[in-house]
C-alpha cells in the first residue's frame, strides 16, 4: 500500500499542484479500514515522496536550495528543511486521509 | 440501506474543511505574506527550477544583426562574443537582466525616488529625500544627454532592449524570488533607469557633505576653534601627487570675500549622507620597479557589501570593443577593468562638491528670493511619490539660481548646489575608456569624465598616470566649508578648474602612482579643494610599501591589497600606553590586556585580540572626548582621527597646550587629565569585551568584535551571508569594515600582454538559490584572487565553456 501511495503521489507531483495530495490522501483514507493506518501510511508516503524529491533536485543544485531555505526559515541545518517540508506535506495529506476515513465510516450498511 | 453516522460525518467535514483551509493558506498566503507552497513544493517549486537550469540554450531574436556567442567559463564568469557592437550591448543587457534583474530594478529606483513602489512605506523617507535634492530632474536631463550622443545612445538603447527582451521571455514562475516576496512584477526598462543608476553612483561617491554639521559646530564654538579642529589640511597628510609640480606662483585668482558669513538659520536639516567609508585603493607601478620591466596596476573599491555582489564581472568582445572587467548591473560597458592594451582603476576623489546656500524669500510661502538686492523667481516642479499599498505623496520642489530648496525656516531657506546636478555624460567617457588602445587614448577619454570625480589611474605597457579627475568647482579658500550666502554673487561657484589645473601625475620619478581617497596635493597647490578628504592612513601605508620595494610582481600587489598594518595604531598606541601608566588598576586581567597591546604587531588579523581592544578603546576615547561637543542626537561630526592623534601628542609634550580645553567635561568640576580619560576608556573597553565575549582574553577575536557579513541588497532576511572570518580594518589597506570594504579587487600585469586577477564578494548569479550567488565569497574572504580568463576568440572560450548560450537572428541557421 505505502509503495503504491509513494508512486501515486510522485506521479501526481509531476502534473498536478501541491494540494493534489489531499485527493490522494482522501481516497487512501477512504480505502483503508483502520484510521491509524490510514493516517500513518498516507503521511509517511507523502513525507517519503516529498523529502526524497527535494533531496534529489537539491543534489543537482549543490544543495544550495536547502541551505538558502534553512537560512530564510532560521533552521540550523539544511536537512531540517527537507524534514519540515515533508512534515507539512505529510500532515496535510493525513488530514485529508482522516477526512476520507471518517467519511467512509459515517455510512453504515444496515 | 445505509444509515449515516452524524458524528463521523461531522468529523469528516471538519477535516475536509481543515484541508481546504490549509490548501488556501499554502496557495494564497495570509496578507501580507504570500502563499509559499507552490515555491516550496519539491516537484515544481524552487527545487525543481534550480535543478533544471538550462546549460545550453539557443535564442533567436529579430533585434540582432549577427551571431552572438555567450559562454560561462569554468569560474562561472560570462563572456560575450558579438559580430556587431550593437548586438554586444543588446546581449549584455539580456544577460545582466537574466542574472541580476531585481538588483538592477531596485538600485535604479533609489536615486529616482521610486523605491516605495516596490518596497512600500518603509522606504518612503529615502524616496522623499532623493526627490527633495532634485534627483528626478537631473536624471531626466542626464537621460536626454545620453541619448543625444551617438555612441552612448547606441549602447544605452540596445542594452535596454536586451533587458526588455529578457523580461518578456519570463514565464509567470520564472520571476526572481524578490518580486514574489514583495508581490510585485518587473517593470519595462528604459534609458532613464540607466541615467538613474549613474546618478545613484554620483550620490554614493560625491554626495557627502559635512557643511551643515560643520556650520552647526561653527555657530556653537566660533571660527578659530572649528578651523583648528577641522582644518583643510590634516596633520600627517600624505598627498599622493608628488610635491613641487605646481611651481612657485600661486595662480588661483580667487579671493575670499573680506567678511565672514555665518548663516542666520537656527536649525540645520538632517540629510541622508552616504557612508564615510566609501573609498578605495589604487596604484600602478612603472616598469623600472617591476620584475617584468612592464607596469603593474592594482585597484580595490570599497563600498557597502551587498548580495548579489555590486559588480557584475564580464568579458565583452566585438570587433572594436574588447574589454574585461566589472560592470554595474543596468549600465552598458565595463566600469573598471582592462582591455588588450590598457588597464584602469579608480578611487573616489572624495571632493566636497556639495554646497549649501542660505536663501532669503520674500515671505514664508514665496517662491521669490533675493540675489544681489533683486527679487528673482524660482521654478517649481511637482513630484509624486508612489507608495505601494498607501496613498501617494505630492511634493513641490522649488529651484533657485543655485539649486533645489531642501529646507525652509521662516523667511529663510537652504538650497543645495551640487556638481551632480550638472548635465554630464559619464557613459561616454567610460565607453571610450573601454576602447582605449594606448595610454594617451585613456587620458583623452578621461577628459570628458566629470561626476563623481575619481582618482583615475591608467596604465599601458609603457606608461602610468593618475588624475584627480572630474568637475571641480573653482572656489576661494574656505568656500563651501559652511553654509554660504545665496544673496551674493561672490559666494557662487566661479566655474570649474581647467583640465591642466587638476592634480595629476604622469610617469613620476618615484616610479609609482597611487591614491586612497586622501588629499591629493600639499599646500603648494594653488586652488582650493575643500577639506573633507579621507584619513591618510591607507595612503601612507601604500606609499611606504611601494617606495621601499623593487622588482615587484603581481604577488606583491596581492600582498599590498591584503596588507593588515594598522598605521594609525602604530603611530598612537605607544603614546596611549605611556599616558595611562599607573592610572589603571593592576588586576591580572588588565595586565594581560596591556601585554596583549604591547606585544601587538599592529596587524588587524581576523583572530587578533589586540585589534579588538585597540579599536574599541580608540572609539570609546574618541567618543568621550568629542561627544559632548560634536554630537547632536545621533548626528555626529568629530574631528578627523589624525587631529585627535595630534591632540594626544600635543598634550603629551605640553600638558598646558590649548587642546586641553577639549578635555573638560561639563558634568565634572575639574578639567580632566588626558591619561585619566584614556584609562577610563580602556577600563570600559575591557568591561564591555568581557560582557560581550566572556572572561577569556583569547576569545576577544577581531572577527567577533567586528563581524563580517554580506546582506541582501534590499535587506531581505535570510538572503545574505553571515559569520565570515575576514581580516582588516578601517585603518588598513585591506579595508574590510565588516559591512563595508573591497567589493572589486583587480590586479593587472603587463607582460607586455595584460594578465588580470581579481575577485568580488559574491558571485555572478543574483538568484539566492543558485550556488553561484555566493561562489566567490570564500576566496574573497581570504583575500585570494582568480586569474581572469580573457579569451582571444569565441572558439577559445567555447572550448572551456561550462554553459553556452547562442543568440542568433532568425535567418541564420546552423
Amino acid at each position: 500500500m505505502i509503495y503504491l501511495l509513494v508512486i501515486l503521489v510522485s506521479v501526481c507531483g509531476l502534473f498536478l499542484p501541491w494540494w493534489s495530495v489531499a485527493g490522494v490522501g482522501f481516497v487512501a483514507g477512504w480505502m483503508t479500514r483502520s484510521r491509524l493506518r490510514a493516517v500513518v501510511t498516507t503521511g509517511l508516503a507523502v513525507f517519503i515522496s516529498w523529502v526524497s524529491t527535494a533531496y534529489y533536485y537539491d543534489l543537482k543544485n549543490a544543495l544550495a536550495t536547502g541551505e538558502r531555505l534553512a537560512q530564510i526559515f532560521h533552521l540550523p541545518h539544511f536537512v531540517l528543511v527537507y524534514m519540515v517540508i515533508g512534515l507539512v506535506g505529510g500532515i496535510f495529506a493525513s488530514c485529508a486521509a482522516l477526512s476520507g476515513n471518517y467519511a467512509r465510516r459515517s455510512f453504515r450498511r444496515v | 440501506m445505509t444509515r449515516i453516522r452524524l458524528r463521523r460525518l461531522l468529523m469528516a467535514l471538519v477535516f475536509a474543511n481543515l484541508v481546504v483551509a490549509l490548501a488556501w493558506v499554502g496557495e494564497w498566503g495570509v496578507a501580507p505574506l504570500p502563499g509559499i507552497m507552490p515555491k516550496l513544493y519539491p516537484f515544481q517549486g524552487i527545487w525543481r527550477q534550480q535543478a533544471q537550469k538550462q546549460l545550453h540554450r539557443r535564442i533567436s531574436s529579430t533585434a540582432l544583426a549577427g551571431v552572438v556567442e555567450v559562454t560561462y567559463d569554468p569560474q562561472g564568469v560570462p563572456h560575450i562574443f558579438a559580430e556587431q557592437t550593437a548586438d554586444l550591448f543588446w546581449v549584455q543587457g539580456y544577460l545582466t537582466a537574466k542574472d541580476r534583474l531585481w538588483q538592477m530594478d531596485f538600485q535604479s529606483r533609489i536615486a529616482e525616488g521610486r523605491l516605495s513602489e516596490l518596497m512600500g512605506d518603509r522606504t518612503r523617507h529615502l524616496d522623499e529625500f532623493f526627490v527633495t535634492i532634485g534627483m528626478r530632474e537631473t536624471i531626466e536631463r542626464t537621460d536626454q544627454l545620453v541619448r543625444s550622443d551617438p555612441l552612448t545612445r547606441l549602447a544605452a538603447e540596445r542594452y535596454v532592449e536586451g533587458v526588455n527582451a529578457f523580461i518578456r521571455s519570463l514565464g509567470p514562475h520564472d520571476i526572481p524570488i524578490e518580486y514574489f516576496l514583495t508581490g510585485t512584477r518587473p517593470r519595462r526598462w528604459t534609458t532613464r533607469e540607466l541615467a538613474s543608476l549613474l546618478k545613484f553612483m554620483s550620490y554614493r561617491l560625491a554626495g557627502r557633505s559635512s557643511d551643515l554639521q560643520l556650520t552647526h559646530h561653527l555657530k556653537r564654538f566660533g571660527r578659530s576653534r572649528i578651523e583648528d579642529l577641522f582644518p583643510d589640511e590634516l596633520p600627517l597628510e600624505s598627498p599622493f601627487i608628488p610635491p613641487g609640480r605646481w611651481g612657485q606662483k600661486p595662480t588661483s585668482g580667487l579671493k575670499a570675500p573680506p567678511d565672514f558669513f555665518i548663516t542666520a538659520l537656527n536649525n540645520m536639516p538632517r540629510t541622508i549622507r552616504p557612508a564615510r567609508a566609501n573609498g578605495s585603493n589604487n596604484w600602478a607601478v612603472a616598469g623600472e620597479k617591476t620584475r617584468s620591466g612592464f607596469p603593474l596596476l592594482s585597484n580595490d573599491t570599497h563600498l557597502g557589501y551587498t548580495l548579489p555582489a555590486i559588480w557584475y564581472e564580464v568579458q565583452l568582445y566585438a570587433p572594436d570593443f574588447k574589454v574585461y572587467g566589472a560592470t554595474i548591473p543596468g549600465a552598458p560597458g565595463v566600469i573598471l577593468g582592462y582591455n588588450n592594451k590598457v588597464a584602469w582603476g579608480v578611487t573616489n576623489a572624495t571632493l566636497d562638491v556639495m554646497d549649501w546656500y542660505e536663501i532669503e524669500f520674500r515671505d514664508e510661502q514665496s517662491s521669490e528670493f533675493l540675489v544681489e538686492g533683486k527679487w528673482q523667481t524660482g521654478t517649481t516642479t511637482q513630484e509624486i511619490i508612489t507608495v505601494r499599498g498607501q496613498p501617494s505623496i505630492e511634493k513641490n520642489l522649488l529651484w533657485t539660481h543655485v539649486g533645489p530648496v531642501v529646507y525652509r525656516e521662516g523667511k529663510l531657506g537652504l538650497a543645495l548646489k551640487w556638481v551632480a546636478h550638472e548635465s554630464t555624460n559619464e557613459l561616454q567617457a567610460l565607453l571610450k575608456l573601454n576602447q582605449a588602445q594606448s595610454f594617451n587614448e585613456c587620458a583623452q577619454a578621461l577628459e570628458s569624465y566629470q561626476v563623481p570625480a575619481q582618482n583615475f589611474i591608467c596604465a599601458d605597457a609603457k606608461s602610468i598616470g593618475i588624475w584627480h579627475n572630474g568637475r571641480i568647482p573653482s572656489r576661494w579658500k574656505g568656500q563651501g566649508r559652511y553654509v554660504l550666502d545665496g544673496r551674493r554673487e561672490d559666494h557662487l561657484w566661479q566655474g570649474f578648474l581647467k583640465r591642466e589645473d587638476i592634480p595629476q601625475a604622469l610617469n613620476p620619478q618615484q616610479g609609482f602612482v597611487y591614491s586612497a581617497n586622501q588629499r591629493p596635493v600639499d599646500s603648494s597647490y594653488p586652488h582650493y579643494l575643500g577639506w573633507d578628504y579621507a584619513d591618510p592612513y591607507r595612503g601612507a601605508r601604500i606609499r611606504e610599501f611601494l617606495s621601499r620595494r623593487e622588482r615587484l610582481d603581481w604577488t606583491d600587489m596581492l600582498d599590498l591589497q591584503n596588507d593588515l598594518l594598522n598605521s594609525h595604531a602604530r603611530e598612537v598606541l605607544p603614546d596611549m600606553l605611556l599616558l595611562i601608566e599607573r592610572k589603571v588598576p593592576k588586576t591580572s586581567e588588565m595586565k594581560a590586556v596591556l601585554d596583549e597591546l604591547e606585544l601587538w604587531d599592529y596587524r588587524d588579523h581576523e583572530h587578533s585580540v589586540a585589534s579588538s581592544i585597540f579599536e574599541e578603546w580608540w572609539s570609546r576615547f574618541e567618543a568621550s572626548l568629542w561627544e559632548d561637543e560634536f554630537k547632536t542626537g545621533d548626528d555626529e561630526l568629530y574631528p578627523a582621527t589624525p587631529r585627535t592623534v595630534q591632540l594626544i601628542k600635543n598634550l603629551r609634550d605640553h600638558p598646558k597646550h590649548n587642546d586641553r580645553q577639549w578635555l573638560d567635561r561639563p558634568q565634572t568640576q575639574q578639567v580632566e587629565d588626558l591619561g585619566d580619560l584614556l584609562a577610563v576608556a580602556l577600563q570600559e573597553t575591557v568591561h564591555q569585551l568581557r560582557e560581550q565575549l566572556g572572561p577569556e582574553l583569547k576569545d576577544w577575536k577581531w572577527q567577533f568584535v567586528r563581524p563580517t557579513y554580506l546582506p541582501h541588497v534590499s535587506r531581505f532576511p535570510g538572503l545574505g551571508v553571515e559569520g565570515l572570518e575576514v581580516a582588516g580594518s578601517r585603518y588598513t589597506v585591506n579595508a574590510n569594515q565588516g559591512h563595508h570594504g573591497p567589493t572589486w579587487r583587480m590586479i593587472v600585469s603587463f607582460e607586455p600582454e595584460p594578465r588580470g586577477w581579481g575577485n568580488i564578494p559574491g558571485g555572478i548569479s543574483g538568484n539566492p538559490f543558485d550556488p553561484d550567488y555566493t561562489r566567490f565569497v570564500k576566496d574573497w574572504s581570504k583575500g585570494k584572487l582568480r586569474e581572469f580568463r580573457r579569451y582571444q576568440s569565441a572558439s577559445e572560450a567555447v572550448r572551456e565553456a561550462q554553459t553556452r548560450w547562442s543568440f542568433r537572428p532568425p535567418e541564420v541557421v546552423q
